[in-house]
């Protein structure tokens, strides 16, 4: 069947089709490099692919009108924008064709296009089950994988790249796909190579090199070149290829670069103003950079040309809930030629709880910061903190599901409140310092410090200098550790980008932290500072690593396995006897035998001193000991738990009351409020603290803790009224004590203490 | 037990002089040893309560073999034929219920009590005041049945699909004695205030846990908030003591002038209501003062 560039009008049926998907993007389908090949479809494709828009679009029409495959007016219905029609075309094709693997296939390559990449596998699968030689599907398959950042990508990959018989389209994309992970990784000298062998296949087989024009330039881009050549050759070929600055806006905002991200990504609607995809990534970054007017512009843009794309949607709804939040200045009143230190987002229902908590901490860290890295903020940090775990998540990448608790995009960064983990588990203090590190070694290098170190240094604080200092490793981390699964620091990134195994990701994590501890004892602060000044120069990490420490990267290696040999060689070794001690002790408490969980705990401890999670020994010891009746033991034992950054807020709080009853106030104030970095939303500690701080002659910080309670609207609001006011009276704020001892009485006429306060005060006045 | 003097007292409306209470408290089968405890502290606690300022002729616990339905349909037809309108009359039910979408049964040895039964022994008391407190599961049906406005009905649920055995019930009983349950510190926790309290603590018990809520308690019944469950540290008022009489007299008329205020609060600037408020309060206050001195310092 032949078909003109005309359009045959007249008939009903295409003026229905031209007004049911009149609002049409040509590039919504991917150039699919032969994975579906038909020859009407091919004619209306090539036109695409140069950039012939309109002619393309009444190919696609006409294409439409013409053909009877639902494999074909599926792909029609999709290169015109019309995804959903073009799904449901998918699935009637699948029935009419239930063995043909390449209806699988595009079909797949659609859900992959929305986000589904779930989806996508199962379908990728289904078409390997019925064509297992297909390349298209395996090199589909590791596309989801890739997108999901699961390590089995490279399996299937390989497996094409090795295949000769395998068809060169699916090898096209294979090599790209390879020189698009090395890229992640910074691993450049492997993405030109992939792309060269790309460029010689396409070539050969005369496959559209779009892409690779488009990766070469994310190169250029990324290297400082703002003139790349790749650009003005991929317009020429195909003048509407936004694409061509799409695809390097992507590497931008991987790599954390937002800002040079949002640039891109307007050159790429420049190009191609119904690029929707583009849009939306430019408003999510504009979101990432406190931009939110222009953000909520662009993914309003995004959702007038696609209202199905999940994260344009996700994030308009977030941005809807923006008005449920306070927004806070630190200081209240900046300097007049100056900004505020911080500006905090916080829910209205947590704002009046949260702020004074995070404020003091964030004020102590950027101070700490400044001084520590030798940087002072351009700009006010920006701190927002969700009580939707999935708002929070889809401020971060556009789609909830995903189980981090910060992140840092430059001045900004999101966290999850302490209200989204009932668990009491989360230790948000703690959250926040690691993220407000990332600020710094974010803005101090122009976001060019890799992800290792920037990680590193936000676990080196949180250990050293973090609300609950101490080195905190978890179980199986020793465990990779002692199977010896520390990367080479010059490959360190990768395990953050690309893991191979689960945990890895965690396990780089403690690496990372574990280095900075490292170059911090052994060559000082000073070069902490160094490596981050140098990485800014865009060195990477072995030359960073030769110029700042003198010492290969190898050599480096070699120190920090002697320091981790030093420091937790012993603990390694008797790893699993310590698991069986801890097991012992966690049975001796079960079944209440003290004598048992007391001997099982105690040489525990002795191998491991600083685990001090939940099912910390610290615990089963202070539980035996307070059994056997030794409650000096059991008060030492809460108390180095404590010291050491343990937090389970049953033992802190027994801690704090023992502490009390034993009249060592101060020392009980201390420990009680460290739990309002756990859990600022008990109304008991607050109350409590407040109580213990008045009886310690500290109303101002009382008063703090009583408005915390009040602002929670607790049960019993004519208590939280007077005891705000009794604070305020004692500060002599005469105004303040009668406005809440009034509010006391409203509610409770007849409270002795608020009558007996009200004399008082009126009395005074 | 409790430390503090809790007293169960049922008071407000005027009364005659031969006005009784009468308390009937029904705890029904447990099916484990932990609900077992549970029920028998709460019927135990309610006991205690009741017996400092109820007869013990007045009081009836029906638990384990002796709570069938004969015996407690016989004793409310016995109760029906003894007392008066003027009489006041509590009930607790505290158990297990169950609803089949047609019929509600609180569960006891043998048959079961149901709605119906429930609805018909209260209905057919003639006390004009009463209190249904039912902490079952399920037990939201009787609102269907049973609401009234001179009856104060307390369900642990708020419909019959709600039939996971509740938290309601404990935490309605703690506030009994819980000053934190005493909303306006009058030393008296009413319906509504144990209502509120439980409500409070149950909701903050599944957010504590990040579950949803499998009950929702609901109160009907428009004398709830007057409708005194517990005084905590009551003392009788000496009635030969004119001066005693005559402070809380001017105690209460002052009580009715800040209630009339807080009535007008909205056409108030916020100013002149604080004024006002205050100079009642400061009034309140010194008469409350002076009656501490008459009655030696103690709560009344």
């Amino acid at each position: 069947m032949k078909l003109t560039a005309t359009v045959v009008l007249g008939s009903p049926l295409t003026i229905f089709i031209v007004l049911a998907i009149g609002f049409s993007n040509l590039n919504a389908r991917p150039i699919h490099y032969g994975s579906i090949d038909n020859e009407d479809l091919n004619l209306c494709d090539a036109l695409q692919w140069k950039g012939k828009r309109q002619d393309a679009e009444v190919c696609y029409r006409q294409l439409f009108q013409a053909s009877s495959d639902p494999l074909i007016h599926a792909e029609a219905s999709w290169a015109l924008g019309d995804i959903k029609t073009a799904n449901s075309l998918f699935q009637a094709a699948v029935k009419s064709s239930p063995e043909d693997a390449t209806v699988r296939i595009r079909w797949a390559d659609l859900f992959m296009q929305t986000y589904q990449y779930q989806d996508a596998m199962a379908l990728f699968q289904e078409a390997l089950a019925l064509a297992p030689e297909n390349a298209y599907a395996r090199i589909g398959a590791a596309r989801a994988l890739v997108e999901r950042f699961e390590s089995d990508a490279r399996k299937y990959i390989d497996d094409v790249l090795a295949d000769s018989s395998a068809a060169a389209g699916a090898r096209f994309q294979a090599l790209l796909l390879l020189a698009r992970m090395s890229m992640e990784s910074t691993d450049m000298l492997s993405a030109v190579a992939s792309l060269n062998d790309a460029e010689t296949l396409a070539i050969s087989e005369e496959l559209p090199q779009l892409e690779i024009y488009a990766l070469f330039a994310s190169m250029d881009l990324m290297d400082g070149n703002d003139n790349s050549d790749w650009i003005s050759r991929a317009l020429e070929e195909n003048p509407a290829y936004g694409d061509i600055y799409a695809i390097p806006g992507y590497f931008f905002w991987v790599t954390r670069r937002y800002r040079e991200a949002i640039e891109l990504f307007g050159k790429a609607v420049e190009v191609e103003p119904d690029h929707w995809v583009a849009h939306m990534e430019m408003g999510i970054n504009l979101l990432r950079d406190n931009q939110v007017t222009r953000a909520r512009q662009q993914m309003e843009i995004a959702y007038q040309g696609d209202p199905y794309n999940p994260k344009t949607v996700n994030t308009l709804r977030l941005l809807d809930t923006f008005d449920e939040y306070d927004l806070i200045n630190s200081p209240e009143q900046p300097p007049a030629d100056g900004f505020p230190r911080i500006i905090f987002r916080l829910h209205k229902d947590e704002s009046k709880v949260l702020i004074s908590y995070a404020e003091d901490l964030a004020e102590r860290g950027i101070k700490e910061f400044t001084e520590r890295y030798k940087f002072e903020p351009k700009e006010p940090v920006i701190v927002e903190i969700y009580p939707n775990h999935d708002d929070f998540v889809v401020r971060t990448i556009g789609m909830p599901g995903v189980g981090i608790l910060g992140a840092t995009f430059g001045y900004v960064f999101a966290m999850d409140s302490p209200t989204d983990h009932a668990d009491n588990e989360y230790h948000w203090g703690t959250t926040l310092w690691h993220e407000l590190a990332h600020v710094f070694t974010l803005e101090t290098t122009d976001h060019l410090v890799p992800r290792w170190y920037s990680e590193g240094i936000s676990v080196f604080e949180e250990w050293r200098f973090g609300p609950i200092k101490g080195i905190r490793i978890p179980v199986n981390v020793l465990g990779a550790m002692a199977e010896d699964k520390f990367l080479p620091i010059a490959e360190l990134d990768s395990g953050f980008i690309r893991p191979t195994y689960d945990e890895q990701v965690i396990v780089s994590y403690m690496q990372a932290g574990l280095i900075c501890e490292y170059i911090y004892r052994q060559f000082g602060n000073d070069k902490i500072v160094e490596l981050l000044s140098v990485f800014k120069e865009g060195m990477e990490t072995g030359q960073a690593i030769r110029k700042t420490l003198e010492i290969s990267p190898s050599k480096f290696d070699d120190g920090f396995n002697d320091f981790v040999e030093s420091e937790y060689g012993d603990l390694l070794s008797q790893l699993d006897t310590w698991k069986k001690l801890h097991q012992r002790a966690l049975q001796g408490v079960a079944g209440s035998d003290w004598k048992i969980a007391k001997e099982s705990a105690e040489k525990a401890l002795d191998i491991f001193p600083d685990y001090v999670e939940s099912d910390s020994p610290y615990l089963f010891l202070a539980k035996a000991n307070a059994e056997l009746g030794d409650e000096e033991a059991e008060l030492d034992t809460l108390m180095q738990f404590w010291q050491r950054g343990g937090y389970t807020m049953e033992a802190v709080w027994l801690l704090a009351r023992k502490l009390y009853h034993r009249n060592n106030i101060d020392q009980a104030i201390k420990v009680l409020d460290s739990l309002n970095l756990v859990d600022p939303f008990d109304i008991d500690i607050h109350s409590t603290l407040g109580d213990w701080l008045i009886e310690e002659g500290k109303p101002d910080s009382a008063l703090n803790e009583y408005k915390v309670a009040l602002a929670m609207k607790p049960h019993d609001l004519a208590a939280a009224y007077y005891r705000v006011a009794h604070a305020n009276h004692l500060l002599d704020r005469r105004d303040e004590a009668r406005k809440n001892v009034l509010s006391a009485l409203e509610i409770a006429p007849h409270y002795r203490p608020a009558q007996k306060l009200l004399l008082e005060t009126t009395k005074t006045q | 037990m409790k430390a503090l003097l809790i007293t169960l007292l049922v008071f407000y409306f005027p009364v005659s002089a031969s006005a009784e209470l009468y308390v009937t408290i029904i705890q029904g089968l447990d099916g484990t040893p932990h609900y077992n405890q549970q029920f028998s502290d709460q019927t135990e606690t309610l006991k205690s309560v009741t017996e400092s300022i109820a007869d013990n002729n007045r009081i009836q616990l029906f638990f384990g073999e002796d709570a069938t339905r004969d015996n407690i349909l016989s004793h409310f037809q016995n109760l029906k034929n003894t007392i008066t309108a003027q009489d006041r009359v509590s009930v607790f039910m505290v158990g297990h219920g169950s609803f089949d979408g047609y019929e509600y049964k609180f569960n006891i040895p043998g048959p079961d009590l149901t709605d119906a039964d429930i609805a018909g022994f209260m209905d057919a008391l003639p006390a004009e005041i009463q209190l249904l407190v039912n902490t079952s599961s399920a037990s939201g049906v009787l609102n269907n049945s049973l609401k009234n406005d001179s009856r104060v009905l307390i369900t642990a649920t708020r419909n019959g699909n709600e039939r996971l055995a509740t938290r309601f019930g404990e935490y309605f009983f703690n506030a009994f004695d819980n000053l934190s349950a005493d909303i306006n510190k009058n030393n008296a926790i009413t319906a509504q205030e144990a209502f509120d309290y439980a409500v409070r603590e149950v909701t903050d018990y599944f957010e504590s846990q990040g579950q949803l809520a499998t009950e929702h308690a609901e109160i009907s019944g428009t004398h709830a908030s007057q409708f005194v469950l517990a005084r905590i540290g009551l003392k009788e008022p000496s009635s030969d003591d004119p001066e005693l009489t005559r402070l809380i007299s001017e105690r209460s008329e002052i009580d009715v002038k800040i209630e009339e205020l807080q009535l007008n609060k909205s056409n108030l600037q916020a100013e002149e209501f604080l004024n006002q408020l205050q100079s009642l309060m400061i009034d309140l206050s010194i008469v409350q003062e002076k009656i501490d001195e008459v009655t030696g310092g103690d709560e009344l």
